[in-house]
């Protein structure tokens, strides 16, 4: 980073660098150095089986799921189910997708939160903390997939999303859906590795996928990356979501917030200075 | 005089002063008005949901969802309230900083309005959170979330109600006779001004801010980069109306409290910030237009959303403003009063489609507050008002303090 | 690289705002500081004789008469006049001494020396508008400011049953004219600082504030012995008549 820094700033001096290069340079104050972890799944492998909602409810104490997916009914995650498959009627036939958070590269939840309780770990599961929250809601005001889920009935409420199972890759295992998977539709490794991988898929059986990788640039690029036969809004994605990631919205006000802190206090004196000062005697009112 | 007789005066004055907050804290005045008996049971129902709401969850008196995570109580309790309670920053500004003395007679007033506004509708941010006790992990530092649009506003509301604080206590520290730290609050005045002026407007503008991120689910009408600078330019006229309608009710309510020529003073002040209000929202339309046209979406104007979004520009906006102007011309205080309602409304609608009524405007379930919300927002106004009536029977607020009240000093000095 | 690492964004947010703490708590001495007056002028009581003059015009009561050499009677109902030194002069020279006091008893003629103002070895000589005898003299004369509104109750040297009331004081200034007098004087009184400034190269900071016409209040505090003579004989002496 450091050697970045300062080619930056030769450059700069010497060549004038483009404006581009100047803002991902200089506005990545704090690179991490470790690779983030992604999970690829693939929906043309998926066979709905809900392993992975087993494996899910059973990882994270939760109740096993009810119902099953059917085609064309949407269901969402809820407090109790952090992951749901659904089927798709499609031109290619049935569809099955599992849903779940995406783990953002910039994640809006995280950059909404005020107590740092939604947090991206620097190795790329977002993880919501207990201790920290207070309960405010504002990321699940800012998931632009409305993914964080809160326990409204209960007064000790909590929010629950998906880990990416933050607590097994600690102990040096793999996320749990990804364990039990039948049939190998979820991989799970480096976002670097598995972008090859998806590259890689689509470009040895260019029919059988849609040569797209939903999840490369959406929202400014997720942790959780999609590979389909068919285009994906067909299979319940939406497409139109942005291709910056959500922070970058607010970027525009945090930043100009110093600034501000700095020239109104100093605008406002010498407002009041040129207005106050042919009084120099005045006290104001006498008691 | 000795030493030990100064300490036992001293004595006698910290005890006396005790005697008195007792005797203040005692209810003043009739006790079965109308707005009383309309108030209590109302804010004893309130006070019985927020048990439920702590007891079971705000599952059991809200119909929030996992859609729509902000209702009623952050839309309108919270980025309604605090846009009505801009008055005080603007008033502060063209008092103190601007140096247009002839508003001074209201400050006060305002600024403790302001006050109580950000006490009571920022403290319903309490009985939104879900897990309300930590809410002191972002204040004491184990946690601070600064990304965060809602870490910067949480701490501007706090600073902001230190720094109001600062600016009304003069007010109490006449009250309690304390000279000396009249002076020493005065001298902070200017400081604390300037300082509330500053995060005045970073709260308001971020207050909007919040909703950033929401690109997606709010009505593309509504939603725009620039809802900070919005919020921002509408609280100047939201808080000004706000003084206005308020003021005209107060100086009603409160008359044997105002002299006679306060009360005519006061309407010279109405056609004023009425000036500035019109002003202000000449700016806003054009701002409003501008966005249009930048965000593209005037074909949205023929759709349903559209009429709406006009009959908030049209009826509340500009309507107001012609009114105010009329008003001035023609020097009629009624259309002021009008006018400034009109624009309340219009400030509500406004902030209501951003939060309420055009977030998820396309969802099949839409969220409508329950009875109970509304009952809560209700109770939580009408204690607001229980402590700004319980404020301005005993403070200097309206008038200066020798008109109605020996200073403490005397009546010790009677007592003895 | 983005695309692969986790990169915050937001990373440096809180050191800025510890930044803007420290600005916000910086700003409050660099301002005072900023607009504290500067050595030079830094004298106890920085006004100007603007001032002072604007609250002397206005502000001279009915009955009481100035003098041109700076004095001025008032004549109480008990019949005896109350003789004092006016403020324009005392607000020229900031907090002074009052010597050479004339005791109780002794018999002044219009025109006498009945008091010596003085600051540090510099001094003023001052003349009484009217003749008579001294009933009492006022120790406390000094310590109250010309620019008080009890100045004319207070601030008196002394009460003398005078002897030739009505004709002298037919001669002194009263109402509109005082005060358009003293305005004249004022006038020249810029002029004079001016000028004696350049003549004896003092840097003109120490009197004319920056607006060009204010004075500093106190301002022959900062000239020299020389100043004061010129000052006695531009202002007292050439102004007595006779
Ligand atoms: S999908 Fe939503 S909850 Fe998951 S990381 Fe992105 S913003 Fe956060
Ligand atoms: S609800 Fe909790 S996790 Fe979500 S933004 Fe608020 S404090 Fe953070």
């Amino acid at each position: 980073m450091s050697i970045n820094r300062r080619n930056f700033l030769k450059t700069l001096g010497v060549t004038g660098t483009s404006i581009i290069g100047a803002r991902s340079l200089s506005a990545s104050p704090s690179v991490s150095t470790v690779e983030m972890k992604a999970v690829l799944i693939d929906t043309t492998r998926c066979m709905g089986c809900q392993s992975c909602e087993y494996a899910c409810a059973e990882a994270n104490d939760l109740p096993e799921p009810e119902d099953y997916p059917e085609v064309d009914v949407n269901r969402a995650t809820t407090t109790e189910q952090l992951t749901v498959v659904n089927g798709y009627d499609t031109s290619e036939g049935e569809i099955y997708v599992k849903k779940q958070c995406f783990h953002c590269n910039q994640p809006a939840c995280d950059a909404a939160c005020l107590t740092k309780a939604m947090h991206k770990t620097d190795d790329g599961p977002v993880i919501w903390r207990e201790e920290k929250c207070m309960g405010c809601r504002y990321c699940m005001v800012s998931c632009p997939f409305e993914v964080p889920k809160f326990e409204y009935d209960s007064p000790v409420p909590s929010i629950r999303k998906c880990t990416m199972c933050y607590d097994r890759q600690q102990e040096g295992e793999i996320p749990a859906c990804v364990e039990n998977c039948p049939n190998e539709a979820i991989a799970f490794g480096t976002r670097r590795e598995l972008l090859t991988e998806a590259r890689r898929r689509i470009s040895e059986s260019p029919d059988q996928y849609y040569n797209y990788i939903y999840g490369e640039k959406e929202a400014g690029g997720t942790g959780v990356l999609y590979l389909a036969s068919v285009p994906f809004e067909e299979v319940g994605f939406d497409t139109t979501v942005q291709k910056e990631s959500y922070p970058e919205k607010t970027k525009g006000f945090l930043y100009s917030v110093p600034s501000i802190f700095v020239l109104w206090p100093m605008m406002l004196l010498g407002l009041y200075k040129s207005t106050n000062d042919k009084e120099s005697e005045d006290t104001g009112d006498q008691a | 005089m000795s030493q030990i007789e100064t300490v036992a005066s001293a004595e006698a004055q910290a005890d006396s002063r005790w005697r008195f907050l007792l005797s203040e804290l005692k209810p003043k005045g009739k006790i079965f008005t109308p707005f009383n008996i309309v108030s209590v049971p109302i804010i004893i129902l309130g006070l019985i949901i927020i048990f439920i709401r702590f007891w079971k969850g705000l599952g059991a008196v809200t119909n929030l969802s996992q859609t729509v995570p902000w209702g009623l109580w952050i839309g309108f309790d919270v980025v309604t309230g605090v846009a009505f309670a801009g008055g005080a920053y603007v008033l502060t500004f063209m008092v103190y900083v601007l140096n247009l003395k002839k508003y001074e007679p209201i400050v006060r007033v305002t600024v403790l309005n302001g006050f109580l506004a950000y006490l009571f509708y920022a403290g319903a941010l309490l009985l939104d959170l879900g897990r309300p006790w930590n809410v002191i992990n972002p204040i004491i530092g184990n946690s601070f979330g600064t990304s965060s649009v809602l870490f910067l506003v949480a701490w501007h509301f706090m600073l902001y109600m230190l720094a109001t604080l600062i600016e009304f206590s003069p007010a109490v520290a006449e009250w309690l006779g304390m000279e000396r730290a009249r002076r020493i609050l005065k001298g902070m005045t200017i400081g604390a001004v300037i300082f509330g002026i500053t995060l005045s407007t970073l709260h308001q503008s971020g207050l909007g801010a919040l909703y950033l991120m929401a690109v997606d689910k709010i009505h593309p009408l509504w939603y725009t980069e620039f809802i900070p600078i919005l919020f921002f330019v509408s609280s100047i006229f939201a808080g000004l109306s706000m003084v206005i309608f308020e003021g005209s009710i107060t100086y009603r309510v409160f008359s044997e409290k105002v002299s006679d020529k306060d009360h005519k003073h006061h309407d010279k002040l109405i056609f004023g910030m009425a000036k500035v209000c019109a002003g202000a929202m000449f700016a806003y339309l054009f701002l409003k237009l501008l966005i249009l046209v930048h965000e593209q979406q005037w074909a949205l104007l023929s759709t349903g959303f559209g009429a709406w979004y006009l009959l908030e520009i049209v009826g509340f906006v500009i309507l107001p403003m012609i009114l105010f102007i009329s008003s001035i011309k023609q020097h009629n205080l009624v259309l002021s009063k009008i006018a400034a309602v009109l624009t309340l409304v219009g400030i509500i609608l406004n902030r209501l489609n951003i939060t309420v009524i055009g977030f998820h405007w396309d969802a099949a379930v839409r969220y409508v507050p329950t009875w109970m919300e509304i009952v809560v927002t209700l109770a939580i106004i009408f204690i607001e008002i229980w402590v700004f009536r319980w404020v301005i029977l005993r403070m200097p607020v309206l008038s200066k303090l020798s008109k109605y009240r020996k200073p403490l000093t005397h009546q010790i000095n009677e007592a003895e | 690289m983005e695309d692969f690492v986790h990169v915050n964004i937001f990373a440096t947010k809180g050191i800025e705002y510890l930044v803007v703490i420290a600005f916000l708590l910086a700003i409050i001495p660099f301002w005072r500081y900023l607009n504290s007056p500067g050595r030079l002028t830094a004298s106890p009581v920085v006004s100007s004789i603007q001032d002072a003059i604007q609250k002397m015009v206005g502000s001279i009561p009915k009955g009481v008469f100035l003098d041109p050499t700076h004095s001025w009677t008032f004549l109480e109902p008990s019949g005896s006049a109350r003789v004092g030194v006016d403020n324009f002069l005392l607000a020229a020279t900031g907090p002074v001494n009052y010597s050479e006091l004339r005791n109780t008893g002794d018999k002044i003629t219009r025109g006498d020396v009945i008091s010596v103002l003085e600051k540090e070895g510099k001094q003023l000589k001052v003349y009484s508008p009217i003749s008579g005898t001294i009933e009492r003299s006022n120790r406390k004369a000094s310590n109250v400011n010309s620019s008080d509104s009890e100045f004319y109750d207070q601030g008196w040297l002394y009460k003398v049953r005078p002897t030739n009331w009505k004709q002298e004081v037919g001669r002194l200034l009263f109402a509109r004219k005082a005060e358009e007098w003293i305005k004249a004087e004022f006038d020249r009184l810029k002029d004079f600082f001016a000028f004696s400034t350049g003549k004896y190269g003092y840097n003109p900071e120490m009197v004319i504030l920056q607006d060009g016409g204010a004075l500093a209040e106190q301002a022959l505090d900062q000239f020299p012995a020389e100043i004061w003579v010129e000052f006695q004989a531009e202002f007292i002496d050439a102004n007595k008549v006779d």
